[in-house]
């Protein structure tokens, strides 16, 4: 009896693992999980960020509509000039449904003429329209023929622009932007599913003789396959956590070279808290799908090894 | 000893027909020779059994087929009173549970020690480990191997092995106890003790078949023999 309790304090309490751990072996399939989680966590950020400044774009849009004045040739002198600039926007001012309006100053006008005449120094006489940025309300929205015609009637040469086209081009450019981001992300997600079947396919090869024996003890498929799907959702759940980690580390680190360079376009590009709450999803997610995919897998081999016995 | 491994000597009685039964069985590995052919076979409760034959006559094919490892090409297999083809699959695993055995190559799991091995049929059922750990410990002292519980496989004799591997079979209290040429690997003298070991659980009342070409395994204790030979099945011989 003493030697059987003196058995019992040599037993552990927790039983050993029934699969071993393969140590360097894991490395490898640790790196190519971690790769794949940390490229779907890059897309998701970027994808967000993207689809967010583009809604912010259009919004700002929304709010605007801009009035570009042709001033006739003859009228060369300063205080004429100012004279029909004021009038047209007192005229515009008045019109509902606009807040408010505020010409630009010429400086402004030709730099928004640079992406067609570049940089170089414009001639002073060239008859440049003046350009009225009109703030509007929502609701109701803006008459912009109404508003066309008042122009016309005054004989102001004129033209509204409600910036449809870029608008129409930012949402072309965003639906193209977020399918092909939707469909890389599914290809990873995809490639993480292909390889965690792929590897238990490779560990139920190695460990044969351990299911051999399990299922000579009377243990139920599930349970043998659930041997691997534990590893490897925890394999895909620290990959996961590890690749979007990465990611997000790796946009943070763009933005801050991006506020480093002053590059005004990059920094529109914004992180919310609620990115990085869809990220732990994200990685969450991965996890789920390589531990999934993996007990799929290990069930139906087993299931058809069965089958053919 | 056997406190709560123990098993009843009434527990397989309650089958009133034969526990094992087979009917016009036959068994062809894929693009292979039929290897049993129109096999009966009927063995009560509590019986012990010689299967012999010479290596390759099909042995461990009728006791795979018995284990519910194979299934048979043609015929029929009753166990416990049940027509084995006519039950899915999750009911054959119950049946499986009740059923122990012993192969020639013991199939120890090489990183799992003596006690882990033994303890898989419970563990497998996911029977809590502090309420078997007794019991499993009480068995190895019983089979001689109390000192041994926390070696690896590797560091096992052949003859601790194929104890180790007994005891993983009774370990759940099987009704039928089947073994695969146990002494195939060990000298005469643990040759013997093994026997001795299987006769007590006999006695005990389980089901004993042991699959052996030795001789002198089989003249050394009274029981039915059955004889492999060219695919048939001959019974009642050196009995």
């Amino acid at each position: 009896m003493n030697e059987l309790n003196k058995s019992l304090d040599r037993i552990g309490k927790s039983s050993a693992p029934l699969i071993p751990k393969q140590g360097a072996g894991d490395k490898p399939l640790f790196f190519v999980l971690t790769l794949m989680a940390f490229l779907a966590g890059l897309i998701f950020l970027i994808t967000s960020m993207t689809l967010r400044a583009t809604q912010d774009w259009r919004t700002s849009l929304d709010d605007s509509v801009t009035v570009q004045l042709y001033l006739p040739i003859a009228m060369s002198d300063t205080a004429g000039r100012v004279n029909a600039v004021r009038s047209t926007v007192k005229l515009v001012q008045a019109f509902p449904g606009v807040t408010g309006v505020d010409p630009l100053p010429d400086s402004e006008a030709k730099k928004r003429l640079e992406p067609w005449l570049g940089t170089l120094e414009l001639p002073d006489d060239l008859p440049l329209p003046v350009i009225l940025s009109v703030s509007v309300t929502k609701a109701p929205p803006l008459d912009v023929d109404a508003l066309k015609n008042t122009l016309k009637t005054a004989g102001v040469q004129a033209e509204v622009n409600t910036h449809k086209d870029w608008q129409d081009s930012i949402d072309t450019n965003a639906s193209a932007i977020s399918k092909a981001m939707i469909f890389l992300f599914l290809c990873i997600f995809l490639g993480g599913v292909s390889t965690s079947v792929f590897a238990t396919h490779s560990q139920i090869g190695t460990h044969r003789k351990i299911i051999s024996v399990l299922t000579q003890v009377g243990a139920k498929n599930f349970y043998i396959a659930r041997l691997f799907t534990q590893s490897f959702l925890i394999k895909g759940l620290i990959a996961g956590i590890l690749g979007c980690i990465l990611a997000l580390m790796f946009v943070l680190l763009f933005q801050v070279m991006s506020v480093l360079s002053d590059e005004n376009l990059l920094q529109s590009f914004s992180l919310t808290l609620w990115d990085i709450i869809y990220l732990v999803g994200v990685a969450v997610l991965f996890g789920l799908v390589c531990g999934a995919s993996a007990c799929a897998t290990g069930l139906t081999l087993l299931r058809s090894e069965q089958r053919q016995r | 000893m056997m406190s709560s491994t123990d098993i009843s000597p009434t527990q397989s009685r309650k089958w009133e027909s034969d526990i094992i039964k087979l009917e016009r069985v036959g068994l062809r590995y894929p693009r292979g020779a039929e290897v049993l052919k129109d096999v009966d076979l009927s063995l009560k409760a509590g019986s012990f059994t010689f299967v012999t034959g010479i290596s390759g006559a099909g042995k461990s094919t009728l006791l795979q087929l018995i284990n519910l490892n194979l299934r048979p090409s043609r015929g029929l297999v009753h166990l416990f009173g049940h027509d084995t083809s006519a039950l899915p699959q999750k009911e054959l695993l119950v049946l499986k549970r009740r059923i122990g055995m012993v192969l020639q190559d013991f199939r120890l799991i090489d990183h799992l020690s003596v006690f882990e091995n033994v303890c898989l049929p419970l563990r497998v059922t996911g029977a809590v480990r502090e309420d078997y750990k007794q019991d499993v410990l009480e068995l190895l002292h019983w089979v001689g191997l109390g000192r041994r519980i926390q070696a690896l496989p590797a560091t096992l004799s052949g003859g601790e092995k194929q104890r180790a591997a007994i005891a993983r079979a009774v370990l759940a209290k099987p009704h039928i106890l089947i073994a695969d040429e146990p002494t195939g690997n060990v000298d005469s003298q643990i040759s013997q003790r093994l026997l001795r070991l299987f006769i007590e659980l006999n006695r005990l009342g389980t089901t004993i078949i042991i699959a052996t070409h030795d001789p002198n395994l089989i003249h050394s204790h009274t029981a039915d023999v059955v004889k492999i030979e060219k695919g048939y099945l001959h019974k009642g011989i050196g009995s």
